[in-house]
């Protein structure tokens, strides 16, 4: 990972304004459509108990959640701390018997967020979109899609009243509908997007609609995750988990999540598509992992905010191409020696 | 499945020849770039990540009551 210009840093450096030009409208238009629903903020979240504030994991939907076995690792420890679960992991969760105590939902995609909260439409929306049978942590799945979204869907509305939605005002209708229907008790916040300060600030429009805090989401749901657990919850020990930001060596470009979209950008040209992609060792195992043009920005986010963080971060990720400045790569065994450990002071 | 716009258009275009040389309007050249872009375009938004983000200091901010602090 060199700081040269290639074809790879040139996307990288494009995609902030991608995004902008992408979800500006988006984003003003779904806070102004959740407004009445927005009733309760996530500073209004009632206190949580010791245990729940000594230590907090925050799982993200990456490969490693599954074949780290990171779930049923921590149903076997009996971790008491508290879980929060990007949207993505809140079912595989809820199927291994782990109750999350909080999920965290912010893309406002129209059609593809709603599957990980059990989509009642979800064979119209398959036949739209291959997105999903291009996602690693659902292999299983593609042989049984529709089987897994009606159990999915019966599983979340047996236990959604024991797990707090954490929802950003970017959330589409239906998912907001969604996730009101099976019965979770919601709380908000905006994304914080670019500077407030500045004229034209698209966060500073988005608080005129309705003032709610807004938080850091690093262009991705497993980020603002990890912000809300640091910023709201405010633990003493914090780890994350399924942070992969990139695929395992074994798995085929072709199989990665914008392999076709960047094939777009090289006329097709499945050769010089291979210069989008990215080796990295990971320290902790001295693994090989890979990284695409999106996943790369996401990584390079979550080291910005890192180094602005007030405290540590955990990664018990065991995989990936996340490490840095202010995170230490420890196994999850090691977290939860940490989370065991008295409290300072 | 996705596939290249321009292998497409030359796959359509058929292996024999016509009587009459088949002119192409402007508005159909017009029409083809639209496609094209707007294929493109919507290929970019893939890549362009779940959220806006642009780098900053602040990882919280509570509009007038974080200002007046």
């Amino acid at each position: 990972m060199t700081a040269e210009s290639t074809p790879f840093t040139r996307l990288v450096d494009r995609i902030r304004d991608i995004g902008v030009a992408l979800h500006r409208d988006t984003l003003l238009r779904n806070a102004r459509c959740n407004a009445p629903s927005a009733k309760r903020t996530v500073k209004q979240l009632p206190a949580l108990d010791a245990k729940k504030r000594r230590s907090a994991i925050v799982l993200s939907a990456g490969p490693s959640i599954r074949r780290k076995k990171q779930i049923d690792r921590l149903l076997a420890f009996g971790y008491e701390g508290s879980i929060i679960a990007a949207d993505g992991a809140y079912a595989a969760c809820l199927r291994a018997g782990l109750i999350p105590d909080f999920v965290v939902t912010l893309d406002p995609h129209s059609t593809r967020l709603i599957r990980w909260f059990g989509d009642p439409h979800f064979e119209r929306s398959l036949a739209k979109d291959d997105y999903f049978s291009r996602q690693d942590l659902d292999v299983d799945a593609r042989k049984n899609a529709i089987k897994r979204n009606l159990d999915d869907f019966e599983l979340i509305n047996r236990h959604a009243p024991r797990t707090k939605a954490i929802v950003a005002s970017s959330a589409p209708e239906n998912v907001v509908a969604r996730i009101a229907e099976a019965g979770f008790e919601t709380y908000w916040f905006h994304p914080l997007v670019d500077d407030p300060t500045k004229p034209g600030s698209i966060t500073r429009a988005l608080y005129e609609i309705q003032p709610l805090p807004c938080i850091s989401t690093g262009g991705t749901v497993g980020t603002a995750a990890w912000v809300f657990a640091m910023q709201i919850l405010k633990p003493e020990v914090l780890a994350v988990a399924g942070m992969d930001l990139g695929y395992y060596a074994d798995l085929k470009i072709e199989h990665t999540q914008t392999y076709y979209e960047l094939l777009t950008e090289v006329d097709g040209d499945v050769e010089r598509v291979k210069d989008y992609f990215v080796h990295v060792e990971f320290p902790l195992t001295r693994e090989t992992f890979f990284t695409d043009p999106t996943y790369f920005w996401y990584r390079k986010n979550f080291l910005h905010l890192a180094k602005r963080a007030p405290m540590r971060t955990l990664n018990c990720t065991e995989a990936g191409t996340l490490f840095g400045e202010n995170i230490d790569c420890v196994s999850l065994d090691e977290f939860f020696a940490r989370s065991k450990e008295p409290a300072l002071g | 499945m996705m596939y290249n716009t321009h292998i497409v258009s030359d796959i359509l275009k058929g292996n024999f020849q016509v009587k009459r040389p088949v002119q192409e309007t402007p508005e159909a050249d017009a029409a083809k770039t639209s496609f094209k872009d707007e294929y493109r375009r919507k290929a970019l938004g893939s890549v362009g990540g779940s959220m806006v983000f642009v780098e900053m200091d602040q990882l919280v901010w509570d509009g007038e009551t974080e200002e007046k602090k």
